[in-house]
């Protein structure tokens, strides 16, 4: 006769073992929650750069694709395309115009001329551009970009901002 | 059997029961969550419209209502220098508006640029334009608070806070 430890461990090791799931459910309802509350449906296109810090501002207005004009702490791009280095508060260009930023011009006068990018606004009656930038930028050097774009044809701007 | 291990065995089998199989669920989670976290937004972007002065025929960016101004905001280090300019309005109604306030204290003079705004706006409610010049070394994000300062403000209407718009089309230009 068999004795009854040895009955209750060969039953033991018969029984399929059941892993608790329950707490891990717990996690992943949490989980999907949080992130099914901060899906947006809005325009993701934008690709925030790693050295750039947007400003905050109250601003409610929500992010439409257009023109990426980009400016970080290091490099000036437009789209994907890297435009010029900025370096000791001065765009590294092909020379140096008080007026503009050469590069930035020729680069923008590129795309003006391509259709595609004519008519990437439907709702606005002339060209916008999207300007992010580095909110420690002086105002000279945003204004170099905004004049030089203006300069190109196009003089109407969203910044992005990130919302407070 | 005895009745004590029918009854264990019965309770067994009601226990085993009630175990809700989680792994289908499970399954889905874990298709979700990746979904969800590429397209979770972890910040939120929004965008302020500005343009900078241009020059075309037929437009202008001065008011040429007789009713409407177009307020000039020159932004300084220290102090925000507020004027205002209109087509039509008599020299001596325009100086009524202009104004000089400190940029210092906790806000650095944004409440007081705002109230200033507003009286305006309340004074001219046609007005829609802001010109702001910002001094070379300003930083962009102050830049950026003053045109939210300027575009709008939350007043006390009936015991509730309102959104007031003031000057929401904002030309960005530098002092030549």
């Amino acid at each position: 006769m068999m004795r009854p430890w040895r009955r209750a461990a060969m039953q033991e090791q018969n029984s399929n073992a059941v892993l608790n799931i329950t707490s891990l459910m717990d996690v992943m309802t949490i989980i999907l929650i949080f992130l099914l509350f901060s899906f947006s449906s809005q325009d993701q296109n934008i690709r925030l750069a790693k050295d750039m810090d947007l400003p905050r501002s109250t601003s409610e207005k929500p992010f439409k694709w257009a023109i990426n004009i980009t400016l970080t702490e290091n490099e000036l791009r437009v789209e994907d395309l890297s435009v010029c280095r900025y370096k000791n508060g001065r765009f590294v260009d092909v020379r140096n115009d008080p007026d503009k930023i050469v590069l930035l011009y020729k680069q923008l006068l590129e795309l003006k001329s391509m259709e595609k990018y004519r008519q990437v606004d439907r709702d606005a009656a002339e060209p916008v551009v999207i300007f992010q930038a580095d909110k420690k930028h002086k105002f000279n050097t945003i204004y170099k970009v905004m004049k030089t774009a203006a300069m190109a044809g196009y003089p109407n701007f969203r910044f992005a901002v990130l919302k407070n | 059997m005895a009745l004590g291990d029918r009854r264990r065995l019965g309770m067994g089998a009601y226990a085993q029961d009630e175990n809700v199989n989680l792994v289908p669920i499970m399954n889905l989670f874990v298709v979700l969550i990746p979904f969800l976290l590429m397209s979770a937004a972890f910040f939120n972007i929004s965008v302020i419209n500005a343009s900078v002065p241009a020059l075309q025929k037929e437009k202008t960016d001065l008011a040429k209502s007789d009713v409407a101004v177009t307020m000039m905001v020159r932004m300084k280090p220290d102090a925000f220098t507020i004027t205002a300019s209109s087509d039509t309005l008599p020299r001596s109604e325009l100086d009524k508006l202009r104004t000089e306030i400190p940029r210092r204290g906790e806000t650095m003079g944004l409440k007081e640029f705002s109230d200033h705004m507003l009286a305006c706006k309340q004074r001219y409610p046609k007005s829609e334009t802001m010109l702001l010049v910002p001094d070379a070394g300003i930083e962009y994000q102050d830049v950026i608070a003053v045109m939210d300062a300027g575009r709008w403000v939350k007043v006390q209407q009936d015991g509730s806070t309102v959104r007031y718009d003031l000057f929401p089309n904002v030309v960005i230009s530098g002092m030549l």
